[in-house]
Protein backbone atom coordinates (compact mmCIF):
# COMPACT_ATOMS: atom_id res chain seq x y z
CA UNK A 1 0.00 0.00 0.00
CA UNK A 2 1.61 3.73 -1.12
CA UNK A 3 2.33 5.19 2.20
CA UNK A 4 3.91 8.91 3.04
CA UNK A 5 5.88 9.29 5.87
CA UNK A 6 6.98 12.56 7.29
CA UNK A 7 9.37 13.00 10.55
CA UNK A 8 9.79 16.55 12.55
CA UNK A 9 11.28 16.82 15.43
CA UNK A 10 9.62 19.38 18.13
CA UNK A 11 10.80 19.70 21.32
CA UNK A 12 13.91 17.72 20.92
CA UNK A 13 11.31 14.61 20.40
CA UNK A 14 11.02 13.05 17.21
CA UNK A 15 7.60 12.68 15.42
CA UNK A 16 6.46 10.59 12.51
CA UNK A 17 3.28 10.60 10.54
CA UNK A 18 2.77 7.63 8.09
CA UNK A 19 0.14 8.92 5.77
CA UNK A 20 -1.95 6.11 3.71
CA UNK A 21 -5.03 6.57 1.11
CA UNK A 22 -3.35 8.76 -0.65
CA UNK A 23 -4.14 11.81 1.59
CA UNK A 24 -3.07 14.95 0.90
CA UNK A 25 -2.11 17.25 4.01
CA UNK A 26 0.15 19.36 2.54
CA UNK A 27 -2.32 22.26 2.60
CA UNK A 28 -2.59 21.19 6.18
CA UNK A 29 0.83 20.28 7.65
CA UNK A 30 2.25 23.80 6.52
CA UNK A 31 3.02 24.91 10.38
CA UNK A 32 4.81 21.60 10.98
CA UNK A 33 7.69 22.34 7.94
CA UNK A 34 9.94 24.94 10.11
CA UNK A 35 10.41 21.00 12.24
CA UNK A 36 11.20 18.53 9.16
CA UNK A 37 14.25 16.23 9.57
CA UNK A 38 14.64 13.41 7.44
CA UNK A 39 12.76 9.80 7.84
CA UNK A 40 14.12 7.81 10.83
CA UNK A 41 12.77 5.51 13.77
CA UNK A 42 10.63 8.24 15.53
CA UNK A 43 9.78 7.86 19.28
CA UNK A 44 6.14 8.97 18.69
CA UNK A 45 4.41 7.57 15.09
CA UNK A 46 1.03 8.35 13.93
CA UNK A 47 -0.70 6.43 11.12
CA UNK A 48 -3.29 8.21 9.20
CA UNK A 49 -5.64 6.76 7.04
CA UNK A 50 -9.62 6.54 6.26
CA UNK A 51 -11.79 4.98 8.15
CA UNK A 52 -13.19 1.47 7.69
CA UNK A 53 -16.31 0.14 8.90
CA UNK A 54 -15.02 -3.07 9.74
CA UNK A 55 -13.38 -1.18 12.86
CA UNK A 56 -16.55 0.01 14.27
CA UNK A 57 -17.16 -2.73 16.14
CA UNK A 58 -13.86 -2.40 17.86
CA UNK A 59 -15.33 1.17 19.52
CA UNK A 60 -18.82 -0.53 20.14
CA UNK A 61 -16.69 -2.57 22.47
CA UNK A 62 -14.99 -0.09 24.54
CA UNK A 63 -16.64 1.90 27.66
CA UNK A 64 -17.48 5.64 27.07
CA UNK A 65 -15.70 7.13 29.82
CA UNK A 66 -16.25 11.23 29.57
CA UNK A 67 -16.87 13.35 27.05
CA UNK A 68 -15.53 16.72 26.39
CA UNK A 69 -15.78 19.86 24.31
CA UNK A 70 -12.80 21.51 22.33
CA UNK A 71 -12.65 24.46 20.27
CA UNK A 72 -14.35 23.14 17.03
CA UNK A 73 -15.37 19.23 18.33
CA UNK A 74 -16.40 17.44 20.80
CA UNK A 75 -14.38 14.56 21.93
CA UNK A 76 -15.47 11.36 23.22
CA UNK A 77 -13.10 9.29 25.41
CA UNK A 78 -13.55 5.65 25.49
CA UNK A 79 -10.80 2.47 27.23
CA UNK A 80 -10.98 -0.80 25.66
CA UNK A 81 -10.82 -3.96 27.01
CA UNK A 82 -7.16 -3.79 27.26
CA UNK A 83 -6.99 -0.82 28.94
CA UNK A 84 -5.79 1.68 25.45
CA UNK A 85 -7.70 4.94 24.53
CA UNK A 86 -9.74 5.21 22.15
CA UNK A 87 -10.78 9.10 21.24
CA UNK A 88 -13.86 10.19 19.02
CA UNK A 89 -13.89 13.48 17.80
CA UNK A 90 -16.98 14.82 16.26
CA UNK A 91 -17.71 17.78 14.48
CA UNK A 92 -21.33 17.75 12.79
CA UNK A 93 -21.92 14.45 11.35
CA UNK A 94 -17.85 13.87 10.80
CA UNK A 95 -16.44 11.51 13.31
CA UNK A 96 -13.10 10.68 13.53
CA UNK A 97 -11.28 7.95 15.64
CA UNK A 98 -7.97 8.29 17.35
CA UNK A 99 -6.72 4.67 18.75
CA UNK A 100 -3.76 5.28 20.87
CA UNK A 101 -1.63 2.18 21.73
CA UNK A 102 -0.83 1.60 26.04
CA UNK A 103 2.70 3.24 26.10
CA UNK A 104 1.18 6.56 23.44
CA UNK A 105 4.30 5.65 21.30
CA UNK A 106 1.87 4.52 18.17
CA UNK A 107 -1.67 6.00 17.54
CA UNK A 108 -3.97 5.60 14.79
CA UNK A 109 -6.04 8.70 13.38
CA UNK A 110 -8.74 7.48 11.27
CA UNK A 111 -10.28 9.79 9.07
CA UNK A 112 -13.80 10.49 7.89
CA UNK A 113 -14.27 11.41 4.50
CA UNK A 114 -16.23 14.64 4.99
CA UNK A 115 -12.76 15.98 6.49
CA UNK A 116 -14.14 18.63 8.71
CA UNK A 117 -12.35 20.79 10.45
CA UNK A 118 -9.20 18.44 9.45
CA UNK A 119 -6.54 21.15 10.60
CA UNK A 120 -7.75 21.42 13.99
CA UNK A 121 -8.13 17.51 14.36
CA UNK A 122 -4.88 16.68 13.34
CA UNK A 123 -3.46 19.64 15.36
CA UNK A 124 -5.00 18.38 18.14
CA UNK A 125 -4.52 14.69 17.87
CA UNK A 126 -0.77 15.31 17.50
CA UNK A 127 -0.75 17.70 20.43
CA UNK A 128 -2.75 14.87 22.43
CA UNK A 129 -0.15 12.37 21.70
CA UNK A 130 2.82 14.10 22.04
CA UNK A 131 1.55 15.02 25.72
CA UNK A 132 0.65 11.94 26.70
CA UNK A 133 3.66 9.97 25.44
CA UNK A 134 6.41 12.25 26.95
CA UNK A 135 4.82 13.64 30.17
CA UNK A 136 6.76 11.00 31.54
CA UNK A 137 10.12 12.50 30.50
CA UNK A 138 9.70 15.96 31.79
CA UNK A 139 8.41 17.53 29.21
CA UNK A 140 4.85 19.86 29.25
CA UNK A 141 2.91 21.13 26.71
CA UNK A 142 1.80 24.42 28.27
CA UNK A 143 -0.98 26.82 26.81
CA UNK A 144 0.72 30.42 26.87
CA UNK A 145 2.78 32.93 24.78
CA UNK A 146 6.71 33.29 24.79
CA UNK A 147 8.49 35.77 24.29
CA UNK A 148 12.50 36.12 24.17
CA UNK A 149 14.55 39.00 25.63
CA UNK A 150 18.18 39.07 25.59
CA UNK A 151 18.52 34.97 25.16
CA UNK A 152 15.92 34.26 27.57
CA UNK A 153 12.36 33.34 27.47
CA UNK A 154 9.27 34.41 29.37
CA UNK A 155 6.34 32.54 29.09
CA UNK A 156 2.99 34.28 29.58
CA UNK A 157 -0.21 32.23 31.52
CA UNK A 158 -3.55 32.61 31.56
CA UNK A 159 -7.27 31.89 31.03
CA UNK A 160 -8.35 32.43 27.21
CA UNK A 161 -9.07 36.12 26.68
CA UNK A 162 -7.42 37.29 29.33
CA UNK A 163 -4.73 38.44 26.82
CA UNK A 164 -1.64 36.77 26.53
CA UNK A 165 -0.92 37.15 22.99
CA UNK A 166 -1.46 41.04 23.08
CA UNK A 167 0.97 41.39 26.16
CA UNK A 168 3.58 39.37 24.12
CA UNK A 169 2.72 41.88 21.07
CA UNK A 170 3.27 44.81 23.45
CA UNK A 171 6.73 43.39 24.44
CA UNK A 172 7.71 43.01 20.63
CA UNK A 173 6.98 46.42 20.05
CA UNK A 174 8.09 48.23 23.28
CA UNK A 175 11.18 45.97 24.36
CA UNK A 176 14.13 46.28 22.15
CA UNK A 177 15.29 43.07 20.37
CA UNK A 178 12.46 41.02 22.07
CA UNK A 179 10.67 39.11 19.22
CA UNK A 180 7.99 36.35 19.73
CA UNK A 181 8.86 32.26 19.74
CA UNK A 182 5.05 31.14 20.17
CA UNK A 183 1.49 32.50 20.78
CA UNK A 184 -0.23 29.22 22.14
CA UNK A 185 1.49 25.72 22.89
CA UNK A 186 4.92 25.80 23.31
CA UNK A 187 7.15 23.14 24.32
CA UNK A 188 8.96 23.16 28.00
CA UNK A 189 11.38 20.63 29.03
CA UNK A 190 14.08 20.07 31.75
CA UNK A 191 17.25 19.02 30.51
CA UNK A 192 19.73 18.12 33.25
CA UNK A 193 20.14 21.38 35.54
CA UNK A 194 18.40 23.42 32.41
CA UNK A 195 14.86 24.58 31.39
CA UNK A 196 14.12 25.14 27.81
CA UNK A 197 11.30 26.17 26.14
CA UNK A 198 10.98 25.49 22.64
CA UNK A 199 8.91 26.72 19.64
CA UNK A 200 6.36 24.34 18.11
CA UNK A 201 3.89 23.72 15.65
CA UNK A 202 1.32 24.86 17.82
CA UNK A 203 0.58 28.59 17.70
CA UNK A 204 -2.51 29.57 18.06
CA UNK A 205 -4.17 32.07 15.55
CA UNK A 206 -0.48 33.36 15.23
CA UNK A 207 1.60 31.86 12.23
CA UNK A 208 4.75 31.47 14.47
CA UNK A 209 6.51 28.63 13.85
CA UNK A 210 9.90 28.56 15.33
CA UNK A 211 12.06 26.07 15.39
CA UNK A 212 14.45 27.03 18.36
CA UNK A 213 14.75 26.72 21.76
CA UNK A 214 15.83 29.57 24.36
CA UNK A 215 16.57 28.90 28.28
CA UNK A 216 13.35 30.24 30.43
CA UNK A 217 13.70 33.06 32.41
CA UNK A 218 10.40 33.46 33.96
CA UNK A 219 6.72 32.69 33.46
CA UNK A 220 4.01 35.46 34.53
CA UNK A 221 0.26 34.64 35.24
CA UNK A 222 -1.42 37.34 33.47
CA UNK A 223 -5.22 38.93 34.44
CA UNK A 224 -6.94 41.84 33.89
CA UNK A 225 -7.01 44.44 36.23
CA UNK A 226 -7.18 48.29 36.30
CA UNK A 227 -3.87 49.39 36.87
CA UNK A 228 -0.40 47.39 36.86
CA UNK A 229 0.67 45.13 39.90
CA UNK A 230 3.46 42.70 39.56
CA UNK A 231 4.27 39.78 42.76
CA UNK A 232 6.30 36.77 42.97
CA UNK A 233 3.75 33.84 44.17
CA UNK A 234 4.61 31.54 46.60
CA UNK A 235 5.23 27.50 45.69
CA UNK A 236 1.56 26.24 45.98
CA UNK A 237 0.33 29.71 44.15
CA UNK A 238 2.82 28.83 41.56
CA UNK A 239 1.34 24.75 41.19
CA UNK A 240 -2.29 26.02 40.66
CA UNK A 241 -1.42 28.57 38.01
CA UNK A 242 0.96 26.55 36.31
CA UNK A 243 -1.40 22.79 36.93
CA UNK A 244 -4.45 24.61 34.58
CA UNK A 245 -2.45 25.37 31.86
CA UNK A 246 -0.49 22.13 31.34
CA UNK A 247 -1.98 19.40 28.37
CA UNK A 248 -2.49 16.46 30.31
CA UNK A 249 -4.96 13.77 30.99
CA UNK A 250 -4.82 13.94 34.35
CA UNK A 251 -6.52 10.98 35.58
CA UNK A 252 -3.94 8.64 33.78
CA UNK A 253 -1.40 8.02 36.77
CA UNK A 254 1.77 7.93 35.23
CA UNK A 255 0.86 10.93 33.24
CA UNK A 256 -0.58 12.84 36.28
CA UNK A 257 2.74 11.92 37.99
CA UNK A 258 5.09 12.94 35.35
CA UNK A 259 3.20 16.69 34.97
CA UNK A 260 3.05 17.19 39.59
CA UNK A 261 6.68 15.72 39.06
CA UNK A 262 8.45 18.52 36.35
CA UNK A 263 5.66 21.14 37.84
CA UNK A 264 7.29 20.48 40.83
CA UNK A 265 11.17 20.67 39.59
CA UNK A 266 10.20 23.60 37.92
CA UNK A 267 8.70 25.50 40.56
CA UNK A 268 11.61 24.89 42.84
CA UNK A 269 14.13 26.74 40.08
CA UNK A 270 12.26 29.15 38.19
CA UNK A 271 10.44 32.67 39.60
CA UNK A 272 6.81 32.20 38.88
CA UNK A 273 4.80 35.86 39.05
CA UNK A 274 1.44 37.62 39.18
CA UNK A 275 0.93 40.46 36.79
CA UNK A 276 -2.58 42.21 37.04
CA UNK A 277 -2.23 43.97 34.14
CA UNK A 278 -3.95 46.75 31.64
CA UNK A 279 -3.22 46.11 27.83
CA UNK A 280 -0.47 48.90 27.79
CA UNK A 281 3.35 49.74 27.67
CA UNK A 282 3.16 50.40 31.22
CA UNK A 283 2.63 46.49 31.97
CA UNK A 284 4.95 45.37 29.58
CA UNK A 285 7.50 47.75 31.95
CA UNK A 286 6.42 46.84 34.97
CA UNK A 287 6.72 43.38 34.31
CA UNK A 288 10.10 43.40 32.53
CA UNK A 289 11.83 45.82 34.92
CA UNK A 290 10.47 43.15 37.69
CA UNK A 291 11.16 39.75 36.42
CA UNK A 292 14.57 40.26 34.62
CA UNK B 1 -19.51 11.04 55.40
CA UNK B 2 -16.69 10.01 52.89
CA UNK B 3 -14.29 11.71 50.37
CA UNK B 4 -15.48 12.00 47.07
CA UNK B 5 -14.00 10.18 44.71
CA UNK B 6 -11.07 11.60 42.20
CA UNK B 7 -8.94 13.48 44.81
CA UNK B 8 -5.14 12.55 45.27
CA UNK B 9 -2.67 14.21 47.88
CA UNK B 10 -0.09 14.99 46.45
CA UNK B 11 3.38 16.68 48.41
CA UNK B 12 5.00 19.71 46.82
CA UNK B 13 8.45 20.25 48.82
CA UNK B 14 6.78 20.63 52.62
CA UNK B 15 3.59 20.87 51.73
CA UNK B 16 0.54 18.78 50.54
CA UNK B 17 -2.26 19.61 48.69
CA UNK B 18 -5.69 17.93 47.21
CA UNK B 19 -5.83 17.61 43.39
CA UNK B 20 -8.81 16.42 41.25
CA UNK B 21 -7.27 14.09 39.35
CA UNK B 22 -9.83 11.38 38.71
CA UNK B 23 -11.98 11.26 35.64
CA UNK B 24 -15.08 11.95 38.00
CA UNK B 25 -13.45 15.15 38.73
CA UNK B 26 -12.64 16.65 35.17
CA UNK B 27 -13.79 19.89 35.59
CA UNK B 28 -12.25 20.45 39.21
CA UNK B 29 -10.07 23.20 39.14
CA UNK B 30 -9.49 24.09 42.61
CA UNK B 31 -6.35 23.03 44.68
CA UNK B 32 -6.76 22.57 48.46
CA UNK B 33 -4.28 23.14 50.47
CA UNK B 34 -3.31 21.02 53.83
CA UNK B 35 -1.45 21.37 56.70
CA UNK B 36 0.32 18.49 58.42
CA UNK B 37 -2.76 17.81 61.18
CA UNK B 38 -5.09 18.60 58.04
CA UNK B 39 -3.12 15.97 55.90
CA UNK B 40 -2.55 13.07 58.70
CA UNK B 41 -6.23 13.86 58.93
CA UNK B 42 -7.25 13.00 55.39
CA UNK B 43 -4.34 9.75 54.63
CA UNK B 44 -6.27 8.11 57.56
CA UNK B 45 -10.11 8.88 56.88
CA UNK B 46 -10.66 6.39 55.05
CA UNK B 47 -14.48 4.72 53.57
CA UNK B 48 -17.55 5.81 55.95
CA UNK B 49 -15.98 8.12 58.90
CA UNK B 50 -17.41 10.53 60.51
CA UNK B 51 -16.24 13.75 62.89
CA UNK B 52 -15.92 11.62 66.10
CA UNK B 53 -13.43 9.60 64.36
CA UNK B 54 -11.45 12.87 63.59
CA UNK B 55 -11.79 13.66 66.87
CA UNK B 56 -10.29 10.70 68.24
CA UNK B 57 -7.32 10.70 65.69
CA UNK B 58 -6.11 14.25 66.93
CA UNK B 59 -6.49 13.09 70.48
CA UNK B 60 -4.39 10.21 69.47
CA UNK B 61 -1.52 12.26 67.66
CA UNK B 62 -1.59 15.59 69.38
CA UNK B 63 -1.88 16.50 72.74
CA UNK B 64 -4.66 18.59 72.75
CA UNK B 65 -8.79 18.40 74.79
CA UNK B 66 -11.32 16.42 72.90
CA UNK B 67 -13.37 19.67 73.00
CA UNK B 68 -11.07 21.32 71.12
CA UNK B 69 -10.25 18.30 68.76
CA UNK B 70 -13.71 18.04 68.04
CA UNK B 71 -14.29 21.80 67.41
CA UNK B 72 -11.48 21.73 65.25
CA UNK B 73 -12.57 19.00 63.28
CA UNK B 74 -15.87 20.23 63.05
CA UNK B 75 -15.02 23.31 61.21
CA UNK B 76 -12.02 21.29 58.92
CA UNK B 77 -15.14 19.07 57.78
CA UNK B 78 -16.96 22.16 57.34
CA UNK B 79 -14.63 23.73 54.58
CA UNK B 80 -14.09 20.04 53.29
CA UNK B 81 -17.59 19.79 52.24
CA UNK B 82 -17.68 23.12 50.85
CA UNK B 83 -14.94 23.20 48.44
CA UNK B 84 -16.78 19.38 47.60
CA UNK B 85 -14.05 16.91 48.59
CA UNK B 86 -16.13 15.06 51.04
CA UNK B 87 -19.48 14.49 51.06
CA UNK B 88 -22.28 13.70 53.42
Amino acid sequence: MFMNRCCFEIGGHSLGLDIYDDINLDNILFNYKPFSIVNRKCSLRMKISYFKNDLAFLINESDLLTSLSLEESNLMIYLNSSNEYIFEFIVEDSHTYLFFSKDYKESCLYLSKEKSSLKHIIDTALMMQYTFRFSTQETLLMHSSVVVKDLKAYMFLGKSGTGKSTHSRLWINNIKDSFLLNDDNPVLRIIDDKIYVYGSPWSGKTDCYINKRQELGAIVKLSQFENNDLSILNNIQSYSVILPSCSSMKWDKNIANGVHNTIETLINRISIYSLKCLPNKEAVYCCYEGIR
Amino acid sequence: MKKVDGFVLRQLGEEYIIVGEGVEQINFNKLISLNKSAKYLWENAEGEFDINLLRDLLVKKYDVSSDLAYADASSLVEKWIEVGIIEM
